[in-house]
């Protein structure tokens, strides 16, 4: 592999690549083994930084297909981008490529949005139920850059993240419950909660 | 349960003296209907969920339901089956990306297809997910709940008894069952909204009972390409609730509710810790998750799916500093707002502050 890709496949993960770049990566992630371990590997390397524990390295070949379904999908235009949400899915336009596959990417591998960030909280005035508030702009260093450049949404509009910590809180619920009292309907609730 | 038992034996007896003539079976049959309805009049609905708990978790069955949640209709295929004394379990998803979780014992195994995803499916999952049925503290739901029989009625071909569980006021949902004549499992249920809409139904298509299950069907396909997440159940009782030691506490509770589960949990994408809370009325239950605000803020809303809604609000903290409150629960949304809406800091002696 040459330097170049570790390059450009560094520049992907770090959010630093452009639409071009990451395609070029994607497209040499499918035919390259050694660079899907790369790939892997720098993931793993992300996660530790963002000193999370359990890593499922074996979750991680299928962002590829993720990512090239949410590239898709932006190139068509279509709110039909892998697991965004509905909502999330009309604010497409507004997404960069990457800020789209990083986004699915984050939503697969941590499966648990608007968590991380850094200790000077940029706190925004929440609107009243119902409506979401303006977002804090944010600078991602890894691929956590959901909830960035839909600073600009309505008032009525919910960040994919704010719809992902509710799944994620439901999901969360629903084991709790089977641990406390339910049977059958937590578990099936749990199953079929989806990737947001 | 002997009680239970009694009138089956009963059904069988006249069964066995009904002669051949016509007018020995019309009198059999009157008798035989009299017979249940005086039954099932003299029985505690509360035995009835009792077995009900039971079956699920001791008998063989292998069936196929629709669980019907918000806009969502899934299909599922589930089989049960005790080996050598212990719980087998598959559950599998008939409809979308194949997924399907195994049980065996205390171990699960979550097999999905890439381009799915088990979102944030914890390294350890409580016990019994399927075994540990629908109701488990009679005591204290028919204080806030009435039980009762509703009639009969035929669902996936099979003989049901009705049982309604209807709460006692306007900060809980009810509940509809129909649980098997013959095995007492649940083969219906339904989740209701106070102007009876049917908020969430669960119901059996298709199920068979013992010999006839196939053991065979208990082995995961493992499809090619599939991706296996490997768990191990929390076999323990959830610890015990140390209601004084929690930082945050709801002001304003239902009737009935109390803290269940009480912990504090890290969220996966960084070491922020998340104050978990869980109550509950001995049938519904609601969590609390209070976590720092995020860094990019975040939304108040409302988000509802079928009976299970989230409500997030910002409480102030001991110096001001703005919380993020999420509420997940199978409540009424004016009342899961209105206990989030409550939640405070708790005040501790000092030297015991929260970090």
């Amino acid at each position: 592999m040459t330097e170049k890709l570790k390059e450009s496949l560094s520049a992907v993960i770090d959010d630093e690549a452009d639409t071009f770049e990451l395609r070029r990566v994607l497209d040499e992630l499918d035919r390259n083994a050694e660079m899907r371990a790369l790939w892997d590997r720098y993931h793993l390397i992300g996660s530790a930084v963002r000193r999370r524990g359990g890593a499922d390295t074996s979750v991680v070949p299928d962002l590829r297909e993720q990512v090239w379904q949410a590239l898709e999908a932006e190139a068509q235009d279509m709110p039909a981008a892998a697991g965004t949400g509905a909502r999330a899915s009309r604010s497409l336009g507004r997404f960069t490529a990457l800020a789209v596959a990083a986004t699915v990417a984050f939503a697969v591998v941590i499966g648990f949005n608007g968590m991380g960030g850094g200790e000077d909280a940029a706190v925004t005035e929440v609107a009243k139920a119902g409506a979401s508030s303006e977002l804090g702009r944010s600078t991602p260093a890894l691929p956590d850059i959901s909830g960035t450049d839909i600073t600009d949404t309505t008032n009525t509009e919910i960040s994919p993240s704010d719809l992902q910590r509710a799944r994620a809180y439901m999901l969360h619920h629903a084991q709790q419950q089977a641990l406390n009292q339910a049977g059958v309907m937590s578990m099936v609730k749990m199953a079929t909660y989806e990737a947001p | 349960m002997s009680r239970t038992g009694a009138i089956r034996g009963g059904i069988g007896r006249h069964r066995e003296t009904a002669g051949p003539g016509r007018a020995n079976l019309l009198l059999a049959a009157c008798v035989l209907l009299l017979w249940s309805q005086v039954g099932l009049a003299q029985e505690d609905p509360r035995d009835w969920l009792d077995d009900m708990n039971r079956a699920f978790s001791e008998l063989a069955y292998d069936g196929i339901f629709s669980y019907f949640s918000g806009h969502d209709l899934a299909s599922l295929r589930l089989v049960h089956m005790v080996v050598d004394g212990q719980q087998r379990e598959r559950l599998i998803h008939l409809n979308g990306a194949p997924r399907e979780i195994v049980r065996r014992g205390d171990q699960v195994a979550c097999f999905v297809m890439p381009g799915d995803a088990l979102l944030e499916l914890e390294q350890s999952i409580p016990s019994g997910p399927f075994a540990r049925a629908f109701v488990r503290r009679y005591d204290r739901i028919s204080e806030n709940y009435g039980l009762s029989f509703f009639g009969e009625d035929r669902v996936a071909d099979r003989a049901a008894v009705r049982v309604a569980v209807t709460p006692r006021d306007e900060d809980r949902y009810g509940y509809r069952l129909w649980l098997d004549k013959e095995t007492r499992l649940l083969l219906r249920s339904e989740l209701v909204g106070h102007d009876g809409e049917r908020l969430e139904i669960f119901q059996f298509n298709h199920i068979h009972f013992g010999d006839s299950v196939d053991p065979a069907m208990l082995e995961p396909e493992g499809k090619q390409g599939s991706l296996v997440s490997h768990l191990t159940l929390a076999t323990k009782e959830p610890r015990p609730v140390d209601r004084e030691n929690t930082a945050w506490e709801a002001r304003w509770l239902p009737e009935g509710f109390r803290m269940a589960a009480a912990d504090i949990r890290r969220a996966p994408s960084s070491l922020k810790s998340i104050d978990t809370m869980m109550y509950s009325d001995g049938l519904a239950a609601f969590s609390l998750f209070i976590e720092d605000m995020p860094n990019r803020g975040a939304a108040a809303m409302v988000s509802r799916n079928g009976a299970t809604v989230a409500v997030t609000h910002v409480v102030k903290g001991l110096r001001g500093e703005p919380y993020l409150v999420t509420l997940v629960g199978e409540l009424p949304t004016p009342t899961a707002q209105r206990i989030a809406r409550s939640v405070a800091p708790r005040v501790i002696p000092s030297g015991r502050e929260r970090e």
